[in-house]
């Protein structure tokens, strides 16, 4: 009787193990997938980091050329008007 | 004695093998708690990675957009003497298109000479009003000094046609008909030359190689020929005129210049005479725009590769 509930219980043991083994090697997976994931979060973090510095530096230029250049954009959106009205009738 | 150690071993075994087992359920349930909390932040990390790419692909449009307008910006010169070339082209493909038959559309080019005088600001407030650019044939017969009013500067309005967006051209220095222009061909051309640089130092650079013969091209009678010869080897054009409303030859009323003008007006593409000192002409000239408006003329300024220009 004995030798049969040993064998039972190594039974379990073993499906156990190998139930523990398998969680064990997906766990790992899980951990390398997030750590890659992470990384690749922080390089887009940074990418955009560097883009907004970028759009700042260069919304900066814009403006103040804008400013310097205002009556020539004026002159400049008037052609462009002028264009368009005549393609219209072509 | 060796029967109970039997016994006593198997119980031992059972209980380390059911320890064992409880330690490796505990375990397992501990792993598959982790895992579930693994499964639900990769997939937390999936949403700020599909986010954060998002913002990235924006910004990355932002930037793009941005470097455009500040390119557009830094070389507006380029832009708008490209923008003036395209829109030039296209009315020459408009003109091309009506004399095919291919287009009911119309043309006509208000042209005013002789100034700046000091109702040439007059002029320019009715075209501004209406939105229309014209030529301006002009000549240095004022000086510096309005003849319609001398305490006023002329000089001042070569720099107005250029920023109100009108076509300059050229009608000589002297308008001298009756003192020698047409003389010779070097009398004329030189009096052209006067007036070409007269307008560049006014406007900063203008340059213009559209000329209208002072009384027309017929005023030059034997000498046409000759003049024209050298209008081409200096790469001038010349033009005289379709429709007018008379100022040019001295008017009694502005009932009279209304009736030359819409006598005048026949062709597909019209380009009319009218002077800058011309009260008459000023009075009537918002009629004559609607007028011409009204009968499907698009209005425009004169430019070198016109049809309309001898070449």
């Amino acid at each position: 009787m004995k030798k049969i509930v040993i064998i039972i219980i190594a039974i379990f043991v073993i499906a156990s193990s190998t139930f523990l083994t398998f969680n064990i090697i997906k766990s790992v997976k899980f951990q390398n997938e997030i750590t890659e994931k992470e990384k690749k979060l922080e390089q887009l973090k940074n990418s955009l980091d560097k883009n907004k510095e970028k759009e700042t530096t260069k919304e900066t230029e814009y403006e103040n050329l804008k400013k310097e250049k205002n009556e020539q954009l004026k002159e400049l959106n008037e052609w462009q008007e002028k264009i368009d009205e005549l393609k219209k009738v072509l | 004695m060796a029967r109970k150690n039997r016994r006593i071993k198997k119980s031992f075994i059972i209980i380390i093998l059911s320890i064992v087992l409880l330690l490796t359920i505990g375990a397992n349930l501990f792993i598959l708690y982790k895992n579930k909390n693994s499964e639900k932040e990769s997939l937390k990390l999936d949403k700020e990675y599909q986010t954060a790419k998002k913002n990235l692909d924006l910004e990355e449009e932002n930037l793009t957009k941005l470097t455009s307008d500040l390119d557009n910006v830094t070389n507006i010169d380029e832009k708008i003497a490209n923008a003036k070339k395209e829109y030039f082209e296209n009315i020459k493909k408009l003109e091309d298109k009506i004399l095919k038959g291919e287009s009911n559309k119309k043309i006509a080019y208000l042209t005013f000479d002789d100034g700046p005088y000091y109702n040439t600001y007059n002029v320019l407030n009715i075209l501004d009003k209406y939105n229309v650019k014209a030529t301006f044939f002009t000549t240095s017969i004022n000086g510096e000094k309005c003849f319609d009013n001398s305490k006023e500067n002329c000089l001042k309005l070569y720099k107005e046609y250029v920023k109100r967006g009108h076509t300059i051209a050229n009608h000589t220095f002297t308008h001298g008909i009756f003192k020698g222009l047409y003389s010779s061909k070097e009398s004329f051309i030189n009096a052209l030359k006067k007036q070409e640089e007269r307008v560049k130092e006014q406007t900063g650079g203008y340059i213009t190689n559209i000329v209208r013969f002072p009384g027309g091209s017929a005023t030059a009678g034997r000498l046409k020929n000759s003049i024209i010869e050298e209008l081409r080897k200096n790469n001038y054009g010349w033009v005289d005129w379709s429709a007018e409303d008379g100022d040019g030859r001295g008017l009694n009323s502005k009932e009279e210049a209304w009736e030359t003008f819409t006598k005048t007006i026949d062709e597909k593409i019209e380009v009319v005479l009218f002077h800058d000192y011309s009260t008459y002409t000023l009075a009537i000239l918002p009629k004559a725009i609607e007028y011409l408006q009204n009968n499907g003329y698009i209005l425009l300024p004169l430019f070198y590769e016109s049809n309309v220009i001898n070449k």
